[in-house]
């Protein structure tokens, strides 16, 4: 049986990225805006973190307008779900085995 | 993330930040008013002809769940969070209406309107309580067993007026819990 860290996602595995993931598997889809302000990031921050999701395959990002208002939604891609659903259980796991 | 103490709050706070998604995208005082609104309107229509309620009943509840749909578009918009309600309501309106006619029209045959009632309210309540799980809401699976409830008592004491009575004991529950929830609903 292997140990619960080699089923750790890197990409995933970073806190602010894990949290990202978190809102957006309880939503269709969120904005930046609300991103930024629940999970108490930067702009640039959650820009970097958000583009490394997205290279992962991980998130969708669409930039619209909404009025003349420029918008960015971004959407947990089937990858990022699982993703996410994988680490949750390796995190458990890892708390159960020193439990 | 070095320690097991780390793990164990890093799956705390993912449980928070979650939470917080989740108020983000809860809003259950509109549909709760709404369909209380319509449910007293039809006590009124079955004041003047009993005969007119279901007719009534088809077109508000169509009514009502466009109205829902456009509100959760219209919130997910301003608060910055979209949730599936639009789906998740289809799926609800698909599975219960004719739930409703099936259930209400065997009863009836079986044990006559006061039965029908009592299976109307049942499908009802059911209905109430598949919103509270999506919606994580004790408030809206306790109106779902209170619409349940207030349906089969009405009709096992098969009062007159039963009809009017019925829809509107139902109304006014939905809608003094819908202004409750509004009350109580956090600002995101």
């Amino acid at each position: 049986m292997s140990h619960p860290t080699t089923e750790l996602d890197d990409v995933v595995h970073q806190r602010a990225r894990l949290g990202i993931l978190a809102v957006l598997v309880e939503a269709d889809r969120a904005d930046f805006n609300f991103l930024r302000t629940t999970l108490s990031l930067t702009d640039g921050n959650l820009s970097r973190h958000l583009q490394v999701l997205e290279e992962a395959g991980c998130v969708e990002i669409r930039k619209v307008f909404e009025g003349k208002r420029p918008r960015t939604w971004l959407k947990a891609t089937k990858r990022g779900r699982d993703a996410f659903a994988r680490e949750l259980e390796a995190l458990r796991a890892l708390v159960d085995a020193h439990s | 993330m070095n320690s097991i103490d780390d793990v164990s709050t890093t799956l705390a706070e993912i449980e928070q930040i979650r939470e917080r998604a989740r108020t983000g995208l809860r809003s259950i005082w509109y549909p709760l008013v709404l369909f209380g609104a319509a449910s007293l309107g039809a006590a009124g229509v079955a004041g003047l002809d009993a005969r007119w309620v279901s007719a009534y009943w088809l077109a508000a509840w169509v009514a009502c769940f466009v109205a829902v749909g456009r509100y959760y578009a219209a919130r997910g918009r301003r608060v910055g969070i979209h949730g599936d309600p639009g789906r998740r309501y289809l799926r609800l309106w698909l599975w219960s209406l004719p739930a409703l006619f099936v259930v209400g029209s065997v009863a009836a045959t079986l044990g006559g309107t006061p039965a029908a009632f009592a299976a109307v309210a049942g499908v009802v309540g059911a209905s109430y309580l598949m919103i509270a799980r999506w919606e994580h809401s004790a408030l809206m699976a306790g109106l779902g067993l209170v619409v349940a409830a207030t349906g089969a008592v009405l009709a096992a004491t098969d009062p007159a007026h039963l009809v009017a009575l019925d829809n509107l004991c139902i109304g006014a529950v939905l809608v003094v819990g819908g202004l409750y929830a509004l009350s109580r609903e956090a600002t995101p």
